[in-house]
């Protein structure tokens, strides 16, 4: 088992297997060892999200190795697991922190999972729906967003 | 531009500065081709300096505008039912989080009247939004899984300057470009224009150059660097300062070109004609020329001259594959030889089979080959021995394709065969067509048929069934090539034609060939295709870009 703690001090002990699924974790218990007792401080993730996190590790404990780079196919936002789906169900907010937590713990398919859910997010929205989803104000004047549009009208409708 | 006095400074200012980062970054990490990773340390430094820039801009921004009206809209929006649920939601669980969390920087909100707490909800929302939470870094990792919507990629860029800035990010757009396996289009004419430029000179320069592309599909060629630097001096500085990325130019050529294959939009130009030989086989570097009564010629396609002679069989050659240096050729006498192009050397004659050879594959593990003799062989490539015999089929094989550990046969039998190669099984029989199975050509799991009865199929090749009928040519299809979105099939019938192999359209037919089409290959951006009208015709469906972008 291993101890890890997160930035508002709580406390999590979960099976090591779980806890390899981040690079980061992995790495610190090969520097340290297996007979340190003291538990690892994540002091860049809240217990709320550390609590999804390992959440998600566990749904994926069993999961088979990812194939080398090479081998693994373009990753296309269309294909999310179904279970993924549902966890990924939550509040921007809870979204932004997870990724960033999966960002900062090393774990790469949660990170994919993150950003491909965001991805999902602006797909098939017109620029106002885009910026209503996420509470972006226009800071363009008229003229910029004039010539990023013609910089991109090849891009439209393909 | 319309910018007020004291922002155009600023925009100045972070203008140079990202200039003269920008060409560091150009110079030294972007081109080398071992560091194309999108994390590359260089570019990773690029965005730090950006940002800097960035913020001073967000600074001036925000006192001019962001306080007043935009604020005020806002708090309207979210009064009235703008507002979906699971953002609501991201309001309320924010909170929950911060009570708990160390974070908790929020104010009791009950003591605010409403206005005030949308305001509050507002600031929140805008603290823990998406372009103060999200480094670049990760905005780039979310646009790089929109790479299949490019015009999502272009809405988005118009969203604000922050998102604007990033889909401007030459690294973006280099990853996007890696996902797709697009490539710089170095000089589209170049190819046909080589075969006029008679010097050794220019001919050894030209192949230096096709060298490059054919070696480095993913990572762009040394050459394509620097055609990419060059394009980079001319490009011009505009908006916020930040050039556009030679990258983009890249990707748009390849999503432009591949939107003139789909629309029919090239150029075309005969290579050889009138030489009184067929074309059996070719690519962008070698050609197989046969006639009645003479050995075989292999010819250099950039130069239009002779490499070399392919003698020791006896009669003509009527099976060829070309794969890099090797070339395989399979003979109406039954025999197979190995040649190495560079040395002009045959390295391999292989004997078994009992009839004409009329389909040959090669990698480097294996070469297999299809006969009138109704079997199929597999030979070791380095031995030259006899893996296996494939027996099943009751007709002569015409088409075969290696797949890993599969070999996919179609026969005059009018059927397809699945070979387990190693254990020298057939694991499944594809009946469908009513005629020759010609040709075939296997993609992503799926097996792409033409046959005699003039149609093409599309079969699934884990579950065996036929997915789709294309029906069109007048006579038999004699060749095809499939890349998964679409076919191009030649014909009995003259024509060439090219099929949306989603839909199964047929998006337009090529009538440059007076005679039955042989064969054909599609390399790049290009087309080319061979008839018994003896000509090999090159068309090229490049996108050019001008200069000035």
């Amino acid at each position: 088992m291993v101890k890890i703690t997160s930035s508002d001090n709580q406390e999590f002990t979960i099976a090591k297997e779980i806890a390899n699924q981040s690079v980061l974790i992995k790495n610190m218990l090969e520097d340290v060892g297996e007979a340190d007792d003291q538990p690892i401080p994540l002091p860049n993730v809240s217990g709320a999200i550390l609590q999804k996190v390992i959440d998600y590790a566990t749904m994926h404990k069993d999961d088979p190795p990812a194939p080398p780079e090479e081998e693994s196919k373009p990753k296309s936002s269309e294909d999310i697991e179904e279970r993924d789906k549902e966890f990924m169900n939550v509040d921007q907010g809870t979204l932004f922190e997870i990724i960033l937590a999966a960002n900062y713990l090393d774990m790469k398919n949660l990170l994919d999972l993150g950003c491909k859910t965001v991805a999902n997010m602006i797909k098939g929205k017109t620029v106002e729906e885009i910026r209503k989803t996420f509470n972006i104000v226009n800071d363009f004047t008229p003229e910029e967003e004039e010539q990023i549009r013609k910089e991109n009208e090849w891009c439209e409708d393909r | 531009m319309s910018h007020p006095r004291a922002s155009e400074t600023t925009l100045r200012q972070s203008s140079s500065s990202d200039e003269g980062n920008s060409d560091v970054f150009y110079d030294c990490a972007d081109f080398e081709p071992e560091r194309h990773s999108l994390a590359g340390d260089g570019e990773r430094k690029h965005w730090g300096s950006q940002k800097t820039g960035q913020r001073s801009m967000s600074l001036d921004k925000s006192a001019s505008r962001t306080r007043t009206s935009a604020v005020k809209t806002e708090i309207k929006r979210l009064k009235s039912f703008h507002f979906s649920a699971p953002f609501e939601n991201a309001i309320f669980g924010l909170e929950a989080f911060e009570a708990a969390g160390s974070r908790s920087i929020a104010p009791n909100k009950h003591s605010f009247d409403d206005e005030q707490h949308g305001r509050e909800k507002q600031r929140d929302l805008r603290e823990r939004g998406i372009n103060s939470v999200l480094p670049e870094e990760i905005m780039i990792q979310i646009f790089l899984n929109m790479h299949t919507n490019s015009k999502a990629l272009a809405l988005s860029a118009l969203v604000c300057r922050r998102w604007g800035t990033i889909l401007r990010d030459n690294g973006l757009w280099k990853g996007l470009c890696s996902i797709k396996n697009f490539s710089p289009i170095v000089n589209p004419h170049e190819f046909a224009e080589s075969v006029h430029s008679p010097t050794q000179l220019a001919a050894r320069k030209t192949k230096l150059r096709c060298r490059c592309i054919s070696v480095t599909k993913r990572c762009p060629s040394s050459n394509g660097a620097e055609a990419l630097v060059e394009g980079k001096k001319k490009c011009n500085v505009n908006w916020n300062g930040v050039s556009l990325a030679p990258w983009k130019s890249v990707y748009k050529q390849n999503l432009l070109t591949s939107m003139n294959w789909f629309t029919g939009k090239y150029t075309m130009r005969p290579l050889f004609g009138g030489m009184n030989a067929l074309c059996l086989a070719f690519d962008e570097n070698w050609a197989v020329l046969i006639s009645q009564g003479e050995a075989g010629k292999l010819l250099n396609v950039k130069t239009g001259r002779l490499h070399m002679h392919l003698e020791g069989h006896t009669g003509i050659i009527s099976a060829v594959k070309l794969h890099g240096h090797f070339l395989i050729t399979g003979g109406v006498d039954s025999i197979i030889k190995v040649w190495d192009i560079e040395a002009r050397q045959c390295l391999l004659t292989l004997h078994g089979h009992s009839g004409e050879i009329v389909a040959v594959q090669f990698n480097l593990q294996i070469i297999a080959s299809g006969s009138e003799d109704f079997t199929v062989r597999v030979w070791n490539t380095q031995t030259g021995e006899v893996i296996q015999e494939l027996r099943g089929h009751t007709g002569a094989v015409c088409s075969l394709q290696i797949v890993d550990q599969l070999l996919i046969t179609g026969s005059i039998d009018h059927s397809i065969r699945i070979w387990d190669w190693r254990k020298g099984e057939c694991v499944s029989v594809l009946k469908g067509h009513i005629g020759y199975v010609y040709c075939l050509h296997v993609f992503g799991g799926r097996i792409c048929s033409g046959a005699s009865d003039g149609l093409i199929k599309i079969w699934d090749m884990s579950r065996g069934g036929c997915i789709q009928t294309l029906e069109g040519h007048e006579s038999g299809v004699v060749c095809l090539q499939y890349d998964g979105s679409k076919i191009v099939s030649g014909s009995g019938d003259y024509t060439v034609k090219v099929w949306n192999a989603v839909t199964g359209a047929c998006l337009y037919t090529l009538n440059h060939h007076t005679a039955t089409v042989w064969n054909l290959n599609c390399v790049g951006s290009k087309l080319m295709t061979s008839s018994f009208d003896t000509s090999l015709v090159v068309l090229d469906f490049a996108e050019l870009i001008p200069d000035d972008e």
